[in-house]
């Protein structure tokens, strides 16, 4: 509160400060604002939901019957149809490996001879020479599996 | 165990076929090897290499199937456009496939990759557009 000096200071006695906090009414704009929110934030569902309740009819009634299913039915569309295509997948998935077996993998024991592939002109008659001091060293890389 | 076990016919004509198709893209000399080594297998694999015709612009990928290593070994030539990480990362390909059982496939796919990085590249100049 404004000391009454702004008024010329014609009263003697003005008051500086309040000393006791005076109770806040909701007349602030921030607190009128988050009880809005609040009661919105109630309200809204459940308009939402009674505002649905046509959803919750039934068919009309001009329209025949239907069966109900049966529970082997059910099971076996909803449980069994899952079930077939995860088997066919894993199927499809798995063949190459299956049908070419295992012995590739295993590795083997010995090797007998040599099989070369490439074009014949890149072997040369002789068997292989040591590299010599001359020759610029050659690159690459190895691997072990 | 004979060669014919461990590769079937139809897989000799795969590989025969990934080397061919190999060699016409990169425009030098591949060679697969698949043979026991006969001590150290990278430098029985180098030895093999400089007994190639022309070893300076070959490639030779040779296979251990019993130690089961793996060793590519480049020309000299070669190494300006395929250099050795390059080689690495193929041989990776081929030592993950060889891992789980599928031989040619990861042969092929190595060697497809060898080709690609060891094709010369096309020099594209500003003036020519």
């Amino acid at each position: 509160m404004a000391p009454d000096r702004a008024r010329g200071g014609r009263s003697r006695v003005g008051i500086l400060t309040h000393v006791t906090t005076p109770v806040t009414t909701p007349a602030t704009t921030t607190d009128a604002l988050r009880r809005a929110a609040r009661i919105t934030a109630v309200a809204a569902p459940l308009t939402a939901l009674f505002a649905a309740a046509p959803a919750l009819a039934d068919t009309p009634a001009a329209w025949e019957e239907a069966e109900p299913m049966s529970t082997l039915t059910a099971l076996l569309i909803f449980v069994g149809g899952p079930l077939a295509l995860f088997a066919v997948i894993s199927l499809l998935a798995f063949a190459p490996s299956i049908l070419r077996g295992d012995r590739q993998r295993r590795g083997v024991a010995s090797w007998t001879e040599p099989a070369w592939f490439g074009s014949e002109v890149g072997r040369s008659e002789q068997p292989g020479r040591e590299l010599e001091a001359g020759d610029r060293q050659p690159g690459g890389a190895s691997a072990r599996w | 165990m004979p060669a014919g076990e461990f590769l079937s016919e139809t897989d000799r004509r795969a590989i025969q076929r990934a080397v061919t198709m190999a060699q016409e893209q990169a425009d030098c000399d591949f060679s697969v090897c698949i043979d026991e080594a006969d001590g150290d297998p990278r430098a029985y694999a180098e030895r093999l290499h400089a007994g190639l015709v022309a070893p300076e612009r070959s490639i030779l990928v040779f296979v251990d199937p019993v130690a089961r290593r793996l060793e590519i070994v480049t020309g000299p030539q070669l190494r300006r456009h395929l250099d050795d990480s390059e080689a690495a990362l193929a041989a990776l390909a081929m030592q993950t496939s060889f891992a789980a059982g599928d031989f040619v496939g990861g042969l092929t796919q190595g060697l497809q990759q060898l080709a690609e990085h060891a094709r010369r590249p096309e020099m594209l100049h500003f003036d020519q557009g």
